[in-house]
């Protein structure tokens, strides 16, 4: 059983790095950011 | 007890290859070839990468990885091992491995076989596990650098020069295969075509409508991809919407460099990341249900071990087992693309320097199995179909009556009847000279397919799905290489010019992308208009550009391993790249200076000029005619250059060796600056 669930912890953590959905989160969210900051400097209000 | 099991292993593999090697006429199941790969890459893994880890490179978790060191958050990321695996392995995974295996299967199956799986094991894994721990030791710096900083100032230059060049004709000729792939077949087109759109939709949702949700867009957009598989049938059946899809060579290659163009040159979040996010479940989606296929049907090998065309006159591709057959394959035993990897992102996640092992060796053993995987594919098929769809119609002529007349004449049965049914039951309109190596391994993966789920019945749409992975896979190399070709170009424009050598400048990013996907565009478009079949001219010139790109890498190592404290174990690269060497040179010299015009580029040019002057060229192909001489010779001098850079920086580094070798009590390189 330990086993079975260190293979599908082991999957999990492959597929994370292969599919990088990680990352592509974190960059929808530092591109929001970047666009809001750009946004508020437009506007004049920092 | 543990002994035992490794001489089980052992017993079990050596078994399977005999079975392999010795099964002359008779059929043999696929099943063995599995167990042979397996067996193959676990001993090799189990010993021979223990052996490099402990003894050619002393690993050691006391010494501190550029992750830890230099953690940024950014680049530099401690990174769990199975995701850094996972990472290496979507990068490393290109369409090479699937492509290669299933052209240098007109050898038959065993060289093709036994070259995937020893190459891996003593060269490409090497390779990959060498140049990763050198940059592991070296803060994580690029293939340039090292060369540069190990080697000397001429052989980084040189090799510089040889990266960008290579990377162009790689994204040129996979561009090729996309276009072989798509001609002829609105279904797949128009499917391919979707994924674009839908993409973009994607980025928009992901970045403006609702941030970061990647799991709520990753399940539309797969739904999406999945209906435009379907609803591609219509498409090609609908006289409305087929001719919209149903295009020539020529404009799926514009379409196709215009494409690498507006992902190069839009953020990269709104196209680039989302399309190649879709592709990485289709791609590792895919591979994993051909293995449980295989596992499951374990369909019988029809192709022989051996076949004629090793004396050189293949219809595949011109040219002998040797030197021809090992350029061919590629990816799958050893691949110089990898060490641009291996020294590029994932030096900078490893979290303990132990992992090297398990992500530089294990993500190359895994990546020849995706090799092995794809030649089963065109072994499994009747190899009269496979003669059908990769020769080219100069050869076979264009009707099934035609293709089967020749075909049968070297001895391989193809009945008509049993073709244009094949085609039928795909849903194409023709499956003769599809060349290129995608619609054979599509059809082999539709044959595996639909004899494990759905039967003839769902095979059109297996092959399209097929199809559309593989586009897929090359598109995702393509975007993502034109992108860091982008990259090294703004890199090398900054030294004449500070605004194009900024990734934030316009001009600067349209200018470089312009260039690199100008570079690669063109030799896109040479195999479009080759009267040779573009494959015939440009996968031999990709394959040995690849291969010196390796031996490149593998000369680093060499070096890296014989300024180290243990110069003994340099033998491990220096075998390798002794073969390589020799492999490489040969085909060059080859395709320079060959006399048979099907394989030099010379004899082909002088051939054409001795047709234009005898006036045997109808005059409107005059001017066609006078630019596929003028690309044979330029072929010719591309692949004189890449010998000579190769030479360039061997020569440079044997100064390097001969220096080390007469001193060698010279401080321990490999060690590092932390140990």
């Amino acid at each position: 059983m330990r086993a079975l669930l260190a293979a599908a912890r082991a999957l999990r953590d492959f597929l994370r790095g292969f599919i990088g959905a990680t990352e592509l989160a974190h960059d929808a969210h530092a591109v929001r950011e970047a666009l809001a900051l750009r946004a508020e400097k437009r506007r004049g209000c920092c | 007890m543990r002994h035992l099991v490794w001489v089980l292993v052992s017993l079990l593999g050596a078994g399977a290859l005999g079975m392999i090697a010795t099964a002359n006429d008779e059929t043999i199941s696929s099943a063995w070839f599995l167990v042979a790969a397996l067996c193959v890459y676990a001993i090799g893994y189990r010993f021979y990468s223990a052996f490099l880890a402990a003894k050619a490179f002393a690993l050691d978790d006391a010494n501190i990885t550029p992750a830890h060191r230099l953690s940024d958050r950014r680049d530099y990321v401690p990174t769990n091992k199975w995701v850094a695996f996972g990472h290496h392995f979507a990068a490393i995974a290109g369409p090479g491995p699937l492509v290669g295996p299933i052209l240098a299967a007109q050898f038959g199956y065993l060289p093709g076989t036994l070259y995937i799986l020893i190459g891996v094991v003593i060269g490409g894994a090497v390779q990959d596990f060498t140049i990763l721990v050198g940059s592991l030791r070296r803060d994580g710096k690029s293939l340039g650098q090292m060369i540069r900083e190990e080697i000397g100032p001429v052989g980084g230059a040189a090799a510089l020069v040889g990266v960008l060049a290579i990377m162009l004709i790689l994204i040129g000729v996979l561009g090729l295969v996309v276009v072989n792939a798509m001609f002829g077949s609105p279904w797949a087109t128009s499917t391919v075509a979707a994924t674009i759109p839908i993409a973009i939709a994607m980025g928009i949702y992901m970045v403006r409508i609702r941030p970061g949700r990647v799991l709520e867009a990753t399940a539309w957009g797969l739904a999406l991809v999945l209906f435009s598989v379907v609803a591609g049938q219509w498409v090609g059946e609908s006289a409305a919407l087929r001719p919209w899809f149903d295009l020539p060579k020529q404009t799926i290659a514009l379409a196709i460099i215009a494409y690498g163009f507006t992902a190069s040159v839009l953020p990269v979040w709104l196209l680039l990341a989302p399309r190649d996010y879709l592709s990485a479940f289709i791609k590792i989606g895919t591979v994993a249900l051909l293995a449980a296929g295989l596992l499951i049907v374990q369909p019988d090998v029809k192709l022989p071990a051996l076949t004629q065309f090793i004396d050189g006159s293949g219809p595949v591709f011109s040219g002998k087992l040797f030197p021809f057959c090992f350029i061919t394959i590629a990816c799958g035993a050893m691949s110089g693309f990898h060490s641009l990897i291996s020294s590029g992102t994932t030096p900078k996640l490893l979290d303990k320097e132990t992992h090297a092992r398990f992500v530089g060796y294990g993500a190359m053993l895994m990546e020849s199995f995706v090799g092995i995987m794809a030649l089963m594919s065109a072994a499994v098929m009747e190899p009269g179909i496979y003669f059908a769809i990769n020769s080219p119609p100069a050869v076979i002529g264009t009707t099934p009556e035609s293709a089967a007349r020749v075909i049968s004449s070297w001895g391989f049965a193809l009945d008509p009847l049993h073709l244009t049914t094949l085609t039928q039951q795909i849903g194409e309109t023709t499956l003769l000279s599809r060349t290129g190596g995608a619609p054979s391994l599509a059809v082999g993966m539709a044959e595996i397919f639909s004899r494990a789920l759905g039967g003839d019945a769902l095979k059109a749409l297996w092959y399209h799905f097929a199809i559309m992975f593989e586009a897929l896979f090359i598109l995702t190399t393509l975007d993502a290489g034109t992108r860091v070709g982008r990259f090294m170009m703004q890199d090398l424009l900054g030294q004449f010019s500070k605004t194009l050598g900024r990734t934030t400048s316009l001009t600067g990013n349209v200018v470089a992308s312009a260039l690199i996907v100008g570079g690669w565009g063109y030799f896109l478009y040479q195999g479009v208009i080759d009267p040779l079949g573009g494959i015939n001219t440009l996968w031999p010139l990709f394959g040995i550009a690849n291969q010196l790109l390796a031996s490149i890498a593998l000369t680093l190592g060499t070096t890296i391993l014989l300024k180290g404290a243990r110069p003994v174990y340099a033998i491990c690269t220096a075998l390798p790249l002794t073969w390589l060497v020799t492999v490489t040179m040969t085909a060059g010299w080859h395709k320079i200076w060959n006399p048979d015009r099907r394989i030099g580029f010379l004899a082909q040019a002088e051939h054409l000029k001795g047709q234009l002057a005898a006036g045997a060229i109808a005059p409107e192909k005059i001017a066609e005619t006078n630019i596929v001489i003028f690309n044979a010779q330029l072929d010719a001098v591309i692949t004189g250059l890449f010998m000579a850079i190769v030479w360039i920086v061997l020569l440079d580094a044997a100064r390097v060796w001969l220096r080390t070798l007469r001193a060698p009590a010279a401080a321990p390189a490999l060690a590092g600056a932390q140990s």
